[in-house]
């Protein structure tokens, strides 16, 4: 543990010392370093959330009978559509990006992900996912928590609640978010788990964490008030010394003022190379757009964040593009050269070894519509797209398949439980045995279901 | 039954009732909204079990902890009463007394056992819930506005054009009790939030106190922070120099302070005004007080109750 602020004035060493004869270090702590349930392969999470639903017939999903047979009526019972006036006819509709392969493993991605396409060496990809509801809100929580309906602590609560974390100076887990997302904070909420494995919220821009820039005029000034404030504590524990809560307190501030210089740091792009900068596609002193949230994962990264998430938009103008596929380009420009970036540059710096990266949307969108010409496309929560790269995971495959149009998975379905179980796996936990009690009963990320994919496993 | 929430996807009709799982009993419809029908069956003589959850509740508040342990799960996967005489007691008590939640209150605080709590240790020591902590800084700021609120300015109905994709978004802040804010589902009080306040989803029986550094952050940096401490200190500056600080004491921690506080405060305020040499010295008066009442307004003595 590390202590920026130090010297004379805050004695960090007494602190440390009364927490240590409290003898109740782990509850006083709940995020010193925990043992894994085995060996993990990944140390850490950047888990990069695309919002709105990225169909996966435009991108990763290359489906010739769907070119081929556009304009053909089907029938399908789906959810979105049942009901709807209007919606009585359905027809295929065809992709509007061409496919080929790229890499060597010759995977087919289309040219909506131009730069990404280029990395398909580096990652898993999945094309049999599948969830539970083909609404935003419901499928961003299930996403997000496992849940389709209510409340529960997102995955990098249950991440940092089994893993605790190695960097004191920066929280467990970031998530970076330029809006409020669908589900609001419940994205990253640690509802019932304890409160410091909620996610951090991260705002692109000039003060990413709350209440980060120093108030009193001057260093010197703050260290005399936390000098002052240690001491009215340290008087008051005297006749309480049984109470480690009071003394974490305590210790609080020194992580705090600790956080003051240690998160700008984080954040702070200045010392990049131009080459690095041009990487994520972003110009110097640029602080907004996803280039600059994947070049700041990339430090987080480097810090040891154990969960550090990526939201690209919010709960509006994102990849929900019901009107006009072609509002998926304008995502994709957002995106594409920031994650082939941040792919990039994990390798190169030794990260891609032990960081797991996350990719995932919602849910896809539907190979039809209601008209021959529409030119958007529906929600499809039956079968999307997703990938894992980086750390245990095996590169440059894909697993599973979805039917001749992408309607529905055919072979070896990846269920959101299934995604969390292997995510939780390559971290060393074991999704069954990580478990909280919480209204009678033990909860888990996977509720009662949930299997490692262990094809996807290196 | 409205298929999918669609008026115009009807399914069979239901009537309304009671859930099958509780009793199922036939609600009448022409009584209203049904709310009514719902308070009596839940306080029906032969469903103690209201009585006994709402004692409960109302003995964990005076206690820091129930006669059962899990307030929201009375069922199979609930923790049992250690004290089931007592709690079956105090229920039929509060039945008798037309679930008067005042006469309860007097009854629990009248008991040998909450007069000896304070003294034999059998209240846990507890920090203030987040409501109390910001309702506690704008009164001893001298800013609490104690009259109840009107009512939100809540945007007129026929200005609504929310959605998911773009929801209904505000704050609402105001100098009045916290009682008074406005919560909203999605999106957490970023005040109340970070105090362990209520999950906005799901009933929450009991808070967690989580100790995390962003709290800290909170007490070093927060701008209205600041000002409730400077507000303090200019009440402060109001009394004669020998009073400020007996006067503080009082105010915030209901002791006087010991006379090696009063020569730590007297310390405190010279470092800071030797680096506050630029200031006119009125100005480094106010400068020196609020910083001291920060220190004052963030210690331990104040969050916590004994």
């Amino acid at each position: 543990m590390r202590s920026l602020v130090g010297g004379s004035m805050l004695m960090p060493g007494i602190i440390s010392q009364l927490l240590a004869e409290s003898g109740a270090p782990v509850s006083v702590d709940p995020l010193l370093p925990k043992a894994p349930h085995f060996p993990p392969k990944a140390k850490r999470v950047i888990f990069l959330f695309l919002t709105g639903g990225v169909s996966h017939i435009d991108a990763f999903d290359p489906k010739p009978r769907l070119f081929a047979d556009h304009g053909k009526e089907v029938k399908v019972d789906h959810p979105e559509v049942n009901g709807r006036p209007d919606y009585k006819q359905l027809f295929l509709k065809r992709p509007q990006w061409e496919f080929s392969p790229h890499g060597q493993c010759g995977t087919e991605m289309s040219t909506l992900f131009p730069h990404l396409a280029r990395s398909v060496d580096d990652f898993a990809l999945i094309r049999s996912m599948n969830t539970s509801h083909s609404n935003h809100v419901q499928a961003t929580l299930g996403m997000h928590t496992g849940s389709f309906s209510f409340a529960r602590p997102s995955i990098g609560s249950w991440v940092s609640y089994g893993l605790g974390t190695e960097n004191r100076n920066l929280p467990s887990f970031i998530t970076i978010a330029p809006f409020t997302p669908y589900a609001g904070s419940q994205v990253w909420g640690s509802d019932f788990l304890p409160a410091v494995h909620q996610g951090t919220l991260v705002i692109p821009g000039d003060e990413p964490v709350a209440n980060l820039h120093r108030r009193a005029a001057t260093t010197r000034m703050q260290e005399i008030e936390l000098a002052a404030l240690r001491e009215m504590n340290t008087a008051h524990l005297a006749t309480r010394a049984d109470d480690s809560v009071l003394a974490a307190r305590m210790h609080s501030f020194e992580t705090a003022a600790g956080m003051q210089l240690a998160v700008p740091d984080a954040f702070d792009l200045s010392k990049e190379s131009d080459a690095t900068l041009a990487m994520y596609g972003l110009t110097r002193g640029q602080t907004t757009g996803f280039g600059w949230q994947c070049l700041a994962a990339r430090r987080l990264a480097e810090r040891d964040v154990r969960f550090i998430e990526l939201i690209d938009s919010g709960s509006s103008n994102n990849w929900d593009s019901h009107k006009d596929m072609l509002e998926h380009e304008i995502r994709a420009q957002n995106a594409d050269k920031a994650i082939a970036g941040l792919l990039q540059d994990l390798k190169e710096r030794g990260l891609f070894e032990d960081t797991l990266v996350v990719w995932a949307t919602e849910f896809g969108r539907t190979p039809f519509n209601n008209a021959i010409d529409a030119k958007g496309r529906e929600h499809h929560h039956w079968a999307f797209s997703c990938w894992l790269a980086g750390a245990g995971v095996k590169p440059g495959i894909v697993f599973g398949e979805t039917d001749e149009y992408g309607i529905h998975p055919v072979r070896d379905p990846v269920h959101v439980n299934d995604f969390h179980a292997t995510i939780l796996h390559l971290m060393g936990l074991d999704h069954e045995r990580l478990t909280f009690r919480h209204s009678g009963r033990d909860y888990r990320l996977t509720d009662v279901a949930g299997k490692v994919v262990r094809g996807l496993l290196a | 039954m409205q298929k999918r929430g669609e008026p115009k996807e009807l399914g069979d009709e239901v009537p309304r009732k009671n859930l099958d799982l509780l009793g199922g009993e036939i609600v009448p419809v022409n009584g209203g909204s049904g709310r009514a029908q719902l308070a009596q069956w839940l306080t029906l003589p032969q469903n103690p079990l209201t009585a006994r959850v709402m004692v409960n509740r109302i003995w964990l508040g005076h206690f820091g902890h129930g006669l059962v342990a899990t307030p929201n799960d009375f069922g199979t996967r609930g923790a049992r009463p250690t004290e089931p005489e007592l709690l079956d007691h105090l229920a039929t008590k509060f039945i008798a007394s037309g679930w008067s939640v005042k006469a309860m209150h007097r009854l629990i605080m009248l008991s040998a056992a909450y007069q000896q709590a304070g003294t034999t240790g059998g209240f846990p020591r507890r920090r203030l819930e987040a409501e109390e902590i910001r309702d506690t800084y704008l009164d001893l700021a001298g800013e609490l506005d104690r009259t109840p609120n009107e009512g939100h300015p809540f945007p007129k109905e026929e200005k609504w054009e929310f959605s998911q994709h773009d929801p209904f978004r505000a704050l609402y802040d105001s100098s009045k009790r916290s009682a008074y804010l406005m919560t909203q589902r999605i999106q957490r009080h970023p005040f109340l939030s970070l105090f362990d306040g209520a999950d906005t989803i799901e009933s929450t029986p009991q808070r967690h106190a989580s100790t995390v550094p962003t709290q800290a952050l909170w007490f070093l940096n927060d701008p209205s922070f600041h000002q409730r401490a400077e507000s303090l200190a200019k009440r402060l500056l109001t009394l004669p120099g020998p009073r400020r600080l007996d006067f503080a004491y009082r105010l915030c921690l209901q002791r006087p302070p010991t006379d090696a506080e009063a020569k730590n405060v007297s310390a405190f305020r010279a470092a800071y005004a030797a680096e506050n040499t630029g200031l006119p010295d009125s100005q480094c008066e106010l400068v020196s007080w609020s910083a001291w009442c920060r220190v004052l307004l963030s210690c331990n003595e104040i969050l916590y109750l004994d």
